[in-house]
């Protein structure tokens, strides 16, 4: 097993192409597209712009208690520029002009009114706030209904304290650590070129008869090419995690725990996909990547590999990479297991499937001609 | 002698193909064996198989007392093949190449580094041990091929074709290492489209055709089987007093002369194939008042062999 391990290691890394398009490229594409891309859509850029009037339009002391309180605060924090509107209907005016991004009319108790303008970004921005404001407002009401001696309580609270715990779990995310993951998923996919790559290339070079003819029983023979890879996969997703990390400052799971998951979960992945790629490339006569990579790129581009806005409802949530992509930020952004496991048990199951496949079909195979 | 391979009534079909049709020879311990043929003939199809590379409908093969259809493990043990494509992998260094191939017939450690500086010792590229493959002319590549298949010192080495696009300098180095081989104990079983090498190095050749045996002996045997006559060119410079006629009839009634004639000063003789009484003919030939220039001798070779035994066509 060592020597066909150590072979295969030490092929792969005299492989010049092989370092570039499995270690290279992958962690180059996260540093290109999360910073190009992530300057287009990063939120802090845009929230700051947002010019927005309000109309307070109800006689609740409470409510507009609440209401000012909540837009001094936004104002203050410089998120958004809210400003009072004289009337409803030139605010409305203003927004069809585009010299606003929205009028917002604070109605009776936890009614909101939002009139927006065109830019979508700025829209999502808005209504998020406006359904946090609107939410919270609901749930103090019931909590004061209810009990209203802990609403004192949670004024004696450390705001600042519980308001990081939601940074962490996301808000303060970046396109660096979309494409961190992203560019994860892409590497692990392509693992399954370099399995097909196993067997053609040794077929190409002849030295799969060699192999063949060595006292070795088949399936012994198949399997040590087929775990042979497992250097190269720590190797690829050691580098892309740790690059990502120290070099780029991406971030993945908060934990080491999340992390280490993370990795295991890539691992099995892309062991799966090699030995389906090894079974496919005992049968492929051409040259894998023309018959793989457009399958694979396919899956990986209507999947929300290369771009988070890329979703097509009847496809996307079908495509593997996309689920990978769910699973993996689950694991990262909110330190769920349960997508994560679902996705290593249905690696786990291919890979034994595909290693059975690949050992029989090996099996029978004659001289390579 | 005993037998290292034994070969009886062989058919292995491709499909409806029949590659080797009811094939049987047997190869002595410490033999070289030329097995020769056209294109498509089966000699390739009969070294897979006995080698254990491709399996077969019919017959029965002994390899070293082992049966290949029982004990083909033991027999891939003692097999060492040099396949008629080069087999390596081109990032690896030479050393590195013979010591992996040599690593899957068990050997591990200083044992393995051992055999493998040998090998590469015997083929010539001991100086070129770091080089990687890629790097390598024609010749090395197939000298390392060869490194290759004989690194754990198999008892039987089948070379399919060993020389095919070497210069003639690696040539001669590979069939002295093969020579090598076998003053080491070694049995050889060996395929080349090069009649000469055949010649030179086999003790006993098969010929082949359309899967079937056409004829097996040592290269006289063979030769005998297609023609019992070689010919002896004398070029001479006829003195004053030289009448060709009648010395050329005084020629053809010596013994062991099948026939004689002259054209353009050169005395052509047909001989029994076997017949070694040249020189008493150049003696009588010196003898007629001429001064011999040249002799020449033409004694039908495997090449006239194996095109009569197998026809002309090409395949």
């Amino acid at each position: 097993m060592f020597a066909i391990l150590k072979k295969e290691l030490t092929e792969f890394l005299r492989e010049k192409t092989n370092v570039f398009f499995y270690l290279l490229f992958p962690v180059l594409l996260v540093f290109l597209l999360g910073s190009f891309l992530g300057n287009l859509d990063k939120a802090e850029a845009v929230i700051g712009d947002i010019q927005v009037q309000y109309v307070i339009e109800t006689r609740d002391p409470q409510t507009i208690a609440s209401v000012e309180s909540f837009i001094s605060a936004i104002s203050e924090d410089g998120t958004m520029s809210m400003a009072k509107a004289d009337d409803v209907e030139s605010g409305k005016a203003a927004v069809a002009k585009g010299e606003l991004s929205a009028v917002i009319v604070f109605e009776e108790p936890f009614g909101i009114q939002v009139w927006e303008g065109s830019n979508k970004i700025s829209n999502r921005a808005i209504a998020t706030m406006m359904k946090g404001f609107a939410g919270a407002s609901e749930a103090i009401s019931a909590v004061a209904a209810v009990s209203p001696e802990t609403l004192g309580q949670l004024a004696t609270l450390d705001m600042d304290t519980d308001h990081v715990s939601p940074k962490d779990l996301g808000a303060n995310r970046t396109m660096l650590d979309y494409y961190a993951i992203a560019m994860l998923i892409m590497l692990t996919m392509m693992c399954a070129l370099s399995g097909a790559y196993a067997f053609t290339r040794e077929r190409a070079s002849n030295t799969l008869n060699r192999l063949i003819l060595s006292p070795k029983n088949r399936w012994s023979l198949y399997l040590q090419k087929i775990f042979g890879t497992i250097p190269q996969i720590i190797l690829q997703i050691s580098v892309m995690m740790l690059v990502c990390v120290f070099v780029f400052d991406a971030h993945y799971a908060r934990t080491f725990q999340g992390n280490a998951f993370l990795f295991l979960m890539y691992f099995v992945l892309a062991l799966a996909l090699i030995s389906l790629g090894a079974l496919l490339g005992l049968f492929l006569k051409a040259d894998p990547s023309a018959v793989l990579m457009p399958l694979l790129w396919i899956t990986m581009f209507f999947g929300g590999t290369f771009s988070k806005d890329l979703y097509i409802e009847s496809i996307s949530p079908h495509m593997p990479s996309y689920i990978i992509a769910g699973a993996s930020f689950d694991i990262t952004l909110f330190g769920r297991y349960e997508q994560g496991l679902k996705v290593m048990g249905a690696s786990g199951l291919l890979l034994i499937i595909t290693l059975v496949a690949g050992v029989i079909v090996f099996n029978r195979m004659e001289e390579q001609r | 002698m005993e037998n290292m391979v034994s070969v009886k009534n062989l058919v292995k079909n491709y499909g409806d193909v029949c590659a080797v049709d009811n094939l049987s020879f047997s190869v002595s311990r410490g033999e070289i064996f030329g097995l020769l043929g056209p294109n498509g003939a089966g000699k390739s199809t009969t070294l897979n198989v006995i080698s254990t590379l491709c399996d077969f409908q019919k017959g029965e093969i002994v390899i070293d007392g082992m049966d290949l259809g029982k004990q083909s493990m033991g027999i891939k043990r003692i097999i060492g093949v040099v396949p008629q494509d080069i087999a390596l992998y081109n990032h690896l260094s030479a050393m590195e190449n013979v010591k992996f191939f040599a690593s899957l017939y068990g050997m591990r450690g200083k044992k393995l580094t051992e055999a493998a500086t040998e090998a590469l010792e015997f083929v010539g590229l001991s100086d070129k041990h770091k080089m990687k493959t890629k790097q390598m002319s024609g010749g090395m590549r197939r000298r390392l091929n060869i490194a290759c298949g004989i690194a754990h010192g198999p008892k039987l080495i089948v070379m399919d074709e060993p020389t095919v696009g070497v210069d003639a300098q690696s040539r001669e180095h590979i069939l002295h290492s093969i020579r090598v081989l076998q003053s080491r104990g070694a049995t050889i079983i060996y395929t080349s489209h090069y009649m000469q090498e055949v010649e030179e190095i086999c003790g006993r050749i098969a010929i082949i055709d359309h899967g079937k045996m056409i004829a097996i002996g040592t290269k006289d045997e063979l030769v005998s089987l297609v023609t019992d006559i070689k010919t002896v060119f004398v070029a001479v410079k006829p003195g004053e007093g030289f009448r060709s006629e009648q010395r050329i009839k005084d020629l053809q009634l010596m013994p062991g002369v099948k026939a004689a004639s002259m054209e353009e000063n050169v005395i052509k003789i047909d001989m029994s194939i076997e017949d070694d009484g040249i020189a008493k003919i150049i003696e009588r030939i010196i003898a007629m008042d001429v001064t011999v220039i040249s002799i020449n001798s033409e004694v039908p070779n495997l090449d006239t062999t194996f095109l009569a035994l197998t026809g002309h066509e090409l395949r």
